[in-house]
């Protein structure tokens, strides 16, 4: 594994065939090249690493209820479980040691292990101390007195800084008076060293239980049809929703994970407008994605997972009439807006609301219709009328200058127009505390204009505008632009 | 009908406006204006690339917060939500703008999902031709007699059932609010705006037509 260091790319994680080979972690990754050229490396994903250790956290709570992640010690990831009251579950503490041990040897994972009476303790002798080391209770202090400081999990200079005084090992460091290691090399120092001998007390957050909704089917013979996917999907959805009722849950994702008969996997998903956990509405969003699912040589077994819930207070069955009238006509839009959404995108599906400014196009907002309500205040009436129709600014171009009012006669999209009438002007200044590129001409003079072409009965009604701020000696020809359309 | 309330487009049909340029704002007014007439929601789609509506010059003529607006990406993603919201008769009436003219199947498509919904459809588009539209209307603004009003012309140029029939409204624009002249009958006199109007009025060997198309595609 190479990590990003700045400017430079170092080695974090190492395996045992490149240890071997004498390279070690820090090392630079043009050195550890130049030892052996043939190196194969990947990039590190903290993020996945620590999602891993979450995963690992929530394996290892079948061992005691409290798990957690621990501070992480270059790649290494630390896992912090209190025995406390569980290792006679598992005949003692050895034995326990030795489940856990080859429970993650199953996954291909290297461990180190230590157990003591205090956390701080136990990070040290599974770091330093010889493997699968287990202090006895009140022993702590005898096993880790050995260990040099840096078990204690102090950062690296302090280490130096303790190594250079001589103080190598924590028995040097514990036989020093409390006040002068703490003035010295700061409290830090001797909380840490506290919380290793179980002095202070160091308690754990444990992880939260919470078992994903998800679940699972697993088949007898590999199946490969729609309809019969569709069917299991069925039975899944049953379950889940049936989870998601109990909880008060409902789902506003869903996943649909497929393992096929020859190693490979698909999946797909649906969203839904508002949080839901009707069975038959979820397989109808479904339905239209089974189609995309590559069932190969057949799926051996498929997982249902709702990655987003959220709270859904159960439904009150409507009585007589509905004040609101909504009811089973919100209902409705709302199934129709989830199939839209899954078709073209949530962000597609768009209600407007109206915003607090004077610039045209930043007058209104627009929210996506899954996670905003009608507005129940009405529209503003606008001070001044506004087009219907809102172009990015399309520039005139015309004979003669015009610099106050409106251009009489223009070109517009390659047709000439003739001023028959001007109302304004309307002058809108940017705001100054945005900094939007559109308007750093300055501030506009908005005109209404009616125009007509030459011998034509039609006329148009255009929201023109004029920045006369920009300096004179660009243009002056080129300085009106058609911003909206009224008609 | 009233003369107040303007045209009346029959429900459970779909209803097409000639719209000249992408985002036609005459064209655009008149379905404001007949959303604004009907209840519930109004699903307004158009391709994502079109200049946005802007939803304060719908003043007076639509409350732009029972619009729902679907961007979409391509035109066959437009007709399949728009023959979902027809279909689904939970929106009272959809508009759907495109830069492409309907044919002939996709329109019977539209038009037995707002048959089975219930459901009003309009059309904003170029010229489609023959449809299964029941109506097809020419908006534009005509010059106007003072500054603070927009004079419409809606031009009924096609009715399926019955005579055409012409409207005059007049917007005045601080308020936004619609008044209506009182229509006029008879079909569609070629004038420079109107195009090709008059070509439009396939009888009944369009619906004979239809009827073979229909037969072949299973009902379309």
């Amino acid at each position: 594994m190479v990590a990003e260091v700045g400017a430079s790319s170092t080695l974090c994680s190492l395996n045992t065939a490149a240890r071997d080979a004498g390279l070690t972690c820090g090392m630079a990754l043009a050195d550890a090249r130049a030892i052996l050229p043939n190196l194969g490396m990947a990039a590190q994903d903290t993020e996945r690493d620590e999602a891993f250790l979450r995963a690992l956290g929530r394996w290892a709570q079948r061992f005691t209820p409290s798990v957690t992640v621990g501070a992480r010690a270059g790649s290494d990831g630390t896992l912090i479980l209190d025995a406390g009251g569980c290792a006679h579950l598992f005949g003692g503490e050895i034995r326990m040691l030795g489940e856990i041990r080859d429970g993650l040897a199953r996954f291909g994972l290297t461990t180190r292990m230590g157990l003591a009476d205090a956390r701080g303790g136990a990070v040290a002798l599974a770091r330093f101390g010889e493997a699968g080391r287990i202090a006895p209770p009140g022993g702590t202090r005898q096993m880790i007195e050995p260990l040099p400081v840096a078990a204690l999990g102090l950062e690296a200079g302090r280490c130096a800084d303790l190594v250079r005084l001589g103080l190598r090992t924590i028995r040097d460091l514990a036989a020093l008076p409390h006040a002068s290691v703490a003035r010295r090399f700061g409290v830090e120092t001797v909380r840490l060293l506290d919380r290793a001998l179980g002095v202070e007390a160091d308690p754990l957050a444990p992880l939260a239980q919470t078992a994903p909704h998800a679940v699972r089917m697993s088949l007898p013979e590999p199946i490969g049809t729609t309809g019969a996917v569709a069917g299991i999907l069925d039975a899944l959805l049953t379950r889940l929703c049936a989870r998601l009722e109990r909880e008060g849950l409902g789902a506003r994702h869903l996943d649909l994970s497929i393992r096929r008969a020859d190693g490979g996997s698909d999946r797909t998903g649906v969203g839904l407008m508002r949080p839901g956990r009707d069975a038959r509405t979820i397989a109808d969003l479904f339905a239209r994605k089974l189609d995309d699912l590559d069932a190969g040589f057949g799926i051996d077994s498929l997982r249902l997972h709702a990655t987003k819930v959220e709270p859904l207070a159960a439904a009150q069955i409507a009585q007589g009439s509905d004040p609101q009238g909504g009811g089973a006509k919100g209902e409705k839009l709302d199934a129709l807006l989830g199939r839209i959404a899954n078709r073209v995108g949530f962000d597609a599906v768009i209600r407007l609301a109206p915003a607090e400014s004077h610039i045209p196009e930043r007058s209104w907002l627009r929210f996506s219709a899954a996670h905003s309500e009608a507005g129940s205040d009405g529209w503003p009436v606008p001070r001044a009328p506004r087009p219907v129709t809102i172009l990015t600014p399309e520039a005139l171009t015309m004979e003669v200058a015009a610099t106050r009012r409106p251009p009489a006669r223009f070109v517009w999209r390659r047709q000439l127009f003739e001023t028959v009438r001007a109302t304004g002007p309307e002058r809108i200044t940017p705001e100054w505390w945005l900094d939007d590129p559109a308007w750093r001409t300055g501030l506009r003079d908005y005109w209404r204009i009616e125009a007509v072409r030459p011998a034509a009965s039609c006329a148009r009604r255009l929201w023109v505008y004029h920045t006369p701020e920009v300096p004179s000696e660009s243009s002056a020809l080129s300085r009106w632009y058609v911003h909206g359309i009224f008609a | 009908m009233t003369v107040r309330d303007g045209p009346y487009l029959r429900g459970g049909r779909i209803h097409e406006v000639v719209a000249g340029e992408a985002g036609d704002a005459s064209a655009r007014v008149f379905a404001a204006r007949i959303a604004g007439n009907r209840d519930g929601v109004c699903l307004w789609i158009a391709g994502g690339r079109m200049p946005p509506l802007c939803p304060h010059g719908l003043s007076g003529l639509v409350d732009p917060g029972a619009l729902i607006l679907v961007e979409v990406g391509t035109p066959l993603d437009g007709l399949w939500t728009a023959e979902e919201g027809l279909r689904s008769g939970a929106v009272g009436m959809v508009v759907l703008e495109s830069e492409r003219p309907l044919d002939l199947l996709q329109s019977r498509r539209l038009q037995l999902a707002a048959e089975a919904g219930g459901t009003t459809g309009l059309f904003l588009g170029p010229d489609s031709g023959n449809t299964a539209a029941e109506t097809r209307w020419q908006c534009r603004a005509l010059p106007s007699a003072d500054a603070n009003t927009i004079r419409f012309d809606w031009r009924q140029v096609k009715n399926r059932r019955g005579r055409s029939i012409n409207w005059k409204a007049l917007r005045d624009e601080t308020t936004g609010r619609m008044r209506m002249d009182a229509p006029s009958g008879g079909g569609a006199g070629a004038e420079e705006c109107a195009g090709s109007g008059s070509a439009l009025r396939g009888g009944g060997g369009g619906r004979r037509k239809l009827d073979a198309l229909l037969a072949e595609h299973g009902g379309a």
